[in-house]
């Protein structure tokens, strides 16, 4: 239960992360550490340098503009959680978030570590899978933006490569009536998901559904977009 | 007013055992076999960075203490192995260093080399005896005896016979304090830190392993204890390398457990799996008992566990009047860690035993579940022996009982579509061995020094209201101090529900021995608390002839989704009798954690392991321990106290949270997923887990 020996630097811009990323491939983003630091103290990673995130100015936005949601790389669970807003336009947001571990979770761990991390029954990936949100990777060569649902490939592992970071998370809006909701299916209050599934809907002005969309996690390798889901 | 210790503890301001640092100590790290059985072949050392190596080669074959129990073979648990490890988690070397920070380092450079051998991981694996894991004894079964009482010929008058077979898995005691010592060896003395239940039985185990005077070993505790549960009475072999360490160092060593270790560290709990069948007439009356207990005792025997099946066996009649019972007691080695005590050791699984069975007579002849039971509780105000030659003292049972039926049929007409369940219990209270309590007065101050050990318990505020009263002397000059081996000449501690009871009956002797001593010296107590200097100084060293036991019915709601095969308590009622309680709040608090621990138990807790032994509990989550959020229902108690024979009158409480929840949920669960699914099932496990409902559920529809 305690941590091997390993460096620690601050950085001050995700520029300056890249660049301690790219030079050691051994060295690690610390964002809320609450899989990081779990993992670092029962000694599964032995990272050479943890790179401190945590200072970067200007990361911890929830961005909310007429086309889409940006959700910068330091917002914590618990800010979704609380943003009166994002409970207007998209409920499934903050209700994944209320559901995510504990209070002193919810404080520290982010979106951008919780998909960085992509744990197999992860809450965030299944909302936005269906919200069809994509990952700002930023990295040597520049930017890209992936689809969440591309961005993690299997358990544990994800599309990023040597030297890149999340930036941001991007969440298209859409115009009409639109419905979210994330539910979940846990043993006890504040464990991981035994399922997770959230659900898109836009309605038409009759109520009929224009266009669904489901994200589902913990029932497999990775999160996954049932493409076409069945009627029972 | 909150209670002083608990507003010390909240606000931080209280002092745990990690908190004690010693001028030049170092620090002790334990290397564990990551095999559930192997043979050690090579322990190769790390170099010269670590300050000590432990191994059994260095050490030699030291064994730890456990308690002989009558027709047992005994096996003890060595310190460190010489040949075998036969747990996941054993103590296999340990290393000494400087810093905290470096000893995984170090020990990580530790290499050694093992064998594997095939485990035996359950009780019916161990029974078939295929692999022997001591083969100086030539079988896993330590123990095998048949407690018989009564005319058991009156079986074959039965017009009914119900059996019913449960699987309890173990349970880790997860106190939110694992364990920890200190160890100081200086000027020839062994001066131990240990955050522990007993002061009392840390030094006689110390004594007894490392051949050393009693008397030259000091006991202390830290001013709290942050939980216990059972598993932090004996002395355990990291303080026996602890001291070797300090003896070979000349400094103070300090180990403190972890929370990965703490799960795959003895001492576990439950692990019983029992097979009763219950013999009765067409008219609900219940002739007897007969059956079999064995318990898991995992790889050796240790501090008490050679003599649980027994325990067990012998609580299973119940509080109900029966002609005859025989019951087998069994307990068998596993490659998982020593059993020991743990909240209720005994006392939930036999309520469990004997709860099913009840229900299920009713079941089977059609009658209600408290009626079944009120035709054969112990009667108020009777002194019954059991069959078994259990004496349960006169006490409350009829009324009990009945105090909880009205709530029973309240809530089955309040909440329809639920399952809910009645059940009744006699807590043991472990009187025997009694307590030590010193009084020293003189200074402005009448201090009592009382031999329990609060591990979070009120035992200062509670003992200085009591105190109070018996002494008729005011609060504020009462000053309650729990004491250990150096200032007090007998103790013994604070396990078994029995602090409360004998505590308070040690205090009550010992008024009456001061007041006598007072007189004679003609000063008034209020004169000698006001006198310069300690003017009497009195120990009462209390030794009850007898254990009482305390009535308890509870009464559970279960909500179950049949969807989902999960279920929740959604509302709770126990009453108790403790007797006299000292601080009411406190009886409640005790009653409110165990009722949570004995949901759990059905719900979600369980030390599982697979069949080569590995632990899949690596973490709290997956052990299943619930957290605050997971208390979704409320818990209302009811007093209905009545004296017990002891000085003071008290009867104990600290078990019976758990002891009734267990049973009252496990019956409450049955009844709801028979009423949601119409499938009648009969649960034969702890924990039910969705998984387990799936497979019962589908073989029976
Ligand atoms: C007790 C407990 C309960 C939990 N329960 C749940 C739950 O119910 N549901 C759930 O979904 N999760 C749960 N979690 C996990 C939690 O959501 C974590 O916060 C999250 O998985 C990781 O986010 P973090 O900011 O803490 O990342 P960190 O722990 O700091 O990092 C995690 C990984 O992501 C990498 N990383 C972090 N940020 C970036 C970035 N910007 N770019 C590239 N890589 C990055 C790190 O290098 C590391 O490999 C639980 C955790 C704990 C401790």
């Amino acid at each position: 239960m305690y941590p091997p020996k390993f460096g620690y630097v601050r950085v001050t811009s995700l520029e300056e992360a890249v660049k301690v990323l790219e030079s050691d491939e051994n060295a690690k983003i610390l964002a809320g550490g609450q899989s990081l630091m779990p993992m670092l103290k029962l000694r599964l990673i032995r990272p050479s340098y943890l790179v401190d995130i945590n200072r970067v100015p200007n990361l911890s936005y929830i961005s909310i503009e007429s086309d889409r949601i940006r959700i910068g790389a330091l917002v914590r669970h618990h800010q979704v959680e609380v943003n009166r807003d994002l409970w207007k336009i998209y409920p499934a947001l903050p209700e994944t978030a209320v559901q995510i571990g504990d209070p002193q979770v919810r404080n520290l761990g982010t979106m951008a570590g919780s998909l960085a991390h992509a744990d197999p029954a992860a809450d965030w990936p299944a909302t936005l899978i269906a919200l069809r949100a994509s990952v700002k990777i930023l990295g040597p060569p520049g930017v890209r933006e992936v689809p969440v649902e591309d961005f993690i490939t299997g358990p544990f592992t994800t599309v990023l490569g040597r030297g890149e970071v999340i930036s941001e998370i991007v969440i298209p809006r859409f115009s009409g009536n639109v419905k979210s909701s994330y539910v979940k299916l846990e043993r006890k209050a504040g464990d991981f998901a035994v399922v997770g599934v959230a659900v898109m809907l836009r309605l038409s002005q009759d109520g009929s559904v224009e266009d669904a969309s489901i994200g589902v996690t913990a029932a497999g390798p990775k999160p996954f977009r049932p493409v076409r889901p069945r009627r029972h | 007013m909150p209670i002083k210790e608990h507003l010390d503890i909240v606000l931080g301001n209280s002092v745990y055992l990690d908190d004690i640092k010693l001028e030049n100590m170092v620090h002790l790290y334990v290397i564990r076999s990551p095999y559930a059985r192997a043979r050690i072949l090579r322990i190769e050392e790390p170099g010269n960075k670590a300050l000590l190596l432990l191994t059994a080669k260095s050490i030699g074959n030291l064994l730890m203490p456990a308690v002989a129990t009558p027709n047992a073979r005994i096996v003890r648990m060595p310190v460190l192995p010489s040949n075998t490890v036969n747990f996941v988690g054993q103590p296999v070397a340990a290393v000494v260093t400087e810093s905290r920070y470096s000893l995984e380092d170090i020990s990580d450079e530790v290499s050694i080399e093992y064998e594997p051998l095939r485990p035996v991981i359950t009780i019916d694996d161990a029974l078939k005896n295929e692999e022997v894991i001591h083969p100086e004894i030539g079988t896993n079964i330590s123990l095998d005896v048949t407690l018989e009482g009564g005319d058991t010929s009156v079986f074959k008058d039965a017009n009914v016979v119900i059996e019913r077979e449960i699987e309890q898995a173990r349970l880790v005691a997860n106190p939110m304090e694992p364990k920890g010592c200190i160890a100081y060896y200086n000027d020839d003395k062994l001066l131990v830190y240990a955050s522990t239940q007993s002061t009392f039985r840390v030094r006689a185990d110390l004594a007894e392993v490392l051949g050393f005077p009693i008397d030259k070993i000091v006991v202390k505790a830290p001013k709290n204890v942050g939980g216990a549960f059972g598993n932090k009475t004996p002395a355990y072999p990291e303080y026996v390398l602890a001291a070797i360490a300090s003896m070979k160092l000349r400094r103070p060593v300090k180990w403190v457990e972890t929370r990965t270790e703490h799960l795959n560290n003895a001492t576990q709990g439950r692990g019983v799996k029992s097979r009763m069948r219950l013999y009765a007439k067409r008219d609900g009356t219940v002739l007897g008992i007969e059956g079999e207990v064995i318990v898991n005792l995992g790889a050796y025997n240790f501090t008490i566990n050679a003599s649980s099946p027994i325990f067990i066996a012998n609580l299973s009649t119940g509080p109900y009047r029966m002609m005859a019972a025989k019951v087998r007691a069994v307990g068998v080695f596993t490659n998982l860690p020593p059993s020991g005590p743990y909240r209720g050791a005994g006392r939930p699984e036999a309520a469990l035993i004997h709860e099913t069975l009840m229900d299920d007579l009713a079941d089977e002849l059609g009658m209600d579940p408290v009626e079944v039971r009120r035709r054969n509780i112990i009667k108020d105000g009777e002194t019954y022996r059991t069959p078994l030659g259990l004496v349960i003292d006169p006490a409350n049972y009829q009324s009990v009982l009945e105090d909880a039926a009205k709530r029973y049929y309240e809530f089955r007409s309040k909440y329809l579509g639920k399952g809910i369940s009645v059940v009744v219990f006699a807590l043991y209270v472990s009187t025997p061995g009694g307590e030590g309590v010193k009084a020293v007065i003189g200074n402005g101050k009448l201090r009592l020094i009382i031999g329990s050990r609060p591990q979070g318990h009120a035992h200062e505020s509670a003992f200085r209201k009591y105190a109070s009263e018996v002494f008729g002397t005011p609060e504020e000059l009462i000053e309650v101090v729990p004491g250990d081996t150096e200032t007090l000449n007998y103790g013994v501690g604070t396990f078994g529900s029995r602090s409360a009871t004998v505590v308070a009956a040690a205090i009550t002797e010992l008024a009456e021995r001061v007041a006598s001593r007072l007189s004679s010296m003609g000063l008034s107590l209020i004169d000698a608390v006001r006198s310069k200097g300690v003017v009497v100084e009195e120990e009462v060293d209390y030794k009850p002839s007898m254990a009482i036991l305390a009535p308890g019915a509870h009464v559970a709601v279960v909500d179950f989704d049949p969807e989902t095969l999960m279920a929740n308590v959604i509302d709770y009622y126990a009453v108790y009798n403790v007797g006299k309680p000292l601080l009411e709040e406190e009886v409640e608090a005790q009653l409110h954690g165990g009722v949570l621990q004995g949901i759990a138990q059905v719900l979600w807790e369980g030390a599982i392991y697979s069949d080569d032994g590995t632990p899949l509990h690596t973490t709290l989550a997956d052990y299943g321990l619930p957290s605050p959020p997971d208390v979704v229902y409320k818990v209302l108690t009811n007093g209905l106290n009545t004296p017990s024979i002891l000085p003071g009158g008290l009867r104990g409480v600290g078990e019976a949270g758990t002891t009734g929840a267990l049973a009252s949920t496990f019956l409450a669960l049955e009844k709801a997923i028979r009423v949601k699914t119409g499938v009648k099932v009969r649960l034969s496990r702890t924990p039910v887990t969705p998984s387990y409902l799936f497979q019962l559920i589908k073989n029976d529809k």
